[in-house]
């Protein structure tokens, strides 16, 4: 078992808690080109995403990656999320995973 | 039994993923010493089993949020999967943490299965918690890939409900507290009723006072006049909780209608 290492789940506002630090992010893709690409968080703010996908992203993606500022992940993992995701429910827990129930995440 | 028919209960046993319906005295005499009642199934992160105590009162290995456990619901990427002849061995990272699973692979069901999963899946995992030489791990029995991804969030947010519901006070009235289940009812729906704050309802007090053991062990239970003077509330109140109890069971009227005992050990 190992625990040193979790990706937290963030939005962007909360992305700039963690900069430095391995988190995950979903996002809804806006514009893909080599090496950036451009996505809305799940608090409908727009996230820079360092790093060339491995694949065609779908609508929605998952990024695991280190935060490097305050709006942008230096992605090493995606993950495709399909063309429909509930954002709103996604953004819940990211809030409710940094807030009350913290400690069962990180 | 047909050995060529694949048999739910056989395939699962011994894990609690289903009851043995069928045919239970032969299961019995496998585990004899296993205790039915507290194998549910616990949606939890990786972090949480990283933390899980050992059990309580020697029924199960682990003990989180008080509740006894042993079988788990896991969802997140697969990494490090090594596949061999009889054995698949991978580590799960949820984002909170990671832990090593393996899987025996016995018959083509199996093997199956496992075929399917590999490396940087997303997947959802039903296992049993163990250990071995101190270090953890996950004993599965069942592996799907995800594949509405709603089912991540849906998953975590189910891992914060059931913690929240277990780390509620537990009424102690003796009976019936462990095998109540831990995800499918929504509280309010249980008998036990707490409001969302977590502070007890009258009800919860007045049976609290009920399953103390001098009114447990006295024939005409306790006086509604002393169950207020001890809750500090009205008699009214008093007597409000326990009508609502008795339509529940859970307490009977003994020498007159001001007398009440509670049904649990009595």
């Amino acid at each position: 078992m190992d625990t040193s290492n979790p990706s937290v789940f963030v939005n962007a506002e909360l992305l700039r808690l963690y900069v430095g630090r391995q988190v995950r992010a979903v996002i809804q893709v806006v514009q893909s080109d080599p090496g950036i690409v451009i996505g809305k968080s799940t608090d409908d703010i727009q996230l820079i995403v360092k790093g060339t996908p491995p694949f065609p992203l779908t609508k929605f993606v998952e990024v695991i990656g280190i935060a490097d500022s305050d709006k942008s992940i230096q992605a090493s993992i995606w993950n495709n999320f399909g063309d429909s995701i509930d954002m709103h429910a996604y953004n819940q827990l990211c809030q409710l995973a940094n807030g009350e129930f913290k400690h069962l995440f990180i | 039994m047909n050995a060529s028919q694949f048999d739910g209960s056989a395939a699962f046993y011994g894990g609690g993923f289903m009851a043995p319906s069928a045919n239970p005295t032969p299961e019995q005499s496998f585990f004899p010493s296993k205790n039915r009642d507290i194998q549910t199934l616990l949606p939890l992160t990786v972090k949480q089993i990283s933390n899980a105590i050992a059990g309580e009162n020697g029924k199960s290995e682990f003990s989180i949020d008080g509740v006894d456990v042993t079988t788990v619901k896991i969802v997140g990427i697969v990494q490090e999967n090594v596949g061999r002849i009889t054995e698949v061995t991978f580590t799960l990272d949820d984002g909170t943490g990671r832990v090593e699973c393996n899987r025996w692979c016995q018959d083509q069901t199996d093997t199956a299965e496992m075929e399917g999963i590999s490396n940087g899946m997303y997947v959802r995992v039903h296992g049993r918690l163990k250990s071995f030489q101190g270090k953890k791990f996950v004993q599965v029995f069942s592996i799907r890939a995800v594949d509405d991804f709603n089912e991540i969030a849906s998953h975590f947010i189910e891992c914060m409900y059931v913690h929240f519901y277990s780390s509620l006070p537990k009424p102690q009235v003796g009976v019936g507290v462990t095998a109540q289940p831990h995800m499918t009812i929504p509280p309010n729906q249980l008998p036990g009723q707490y409001s969302l704050d977590g502070q007890w309802s009258t009800e919860e007090k007045v049976l609290q006072v009920l399953s103390l053991p001098s009114y447990l062990s006295c024939v005409q239970g306790a006086h509604i006049n002393d169950i207020a003077r001890q809750l500090k509330i009205s008699v009214h109140d008093v007597m409000y909780a326990v009508k609502n109890l008795e339509g529940e069971s859970k307490v009977y009227s003994t020498i007159d209608d001001s007398h009440f005992k509670s049904t649990a050990n009595g």
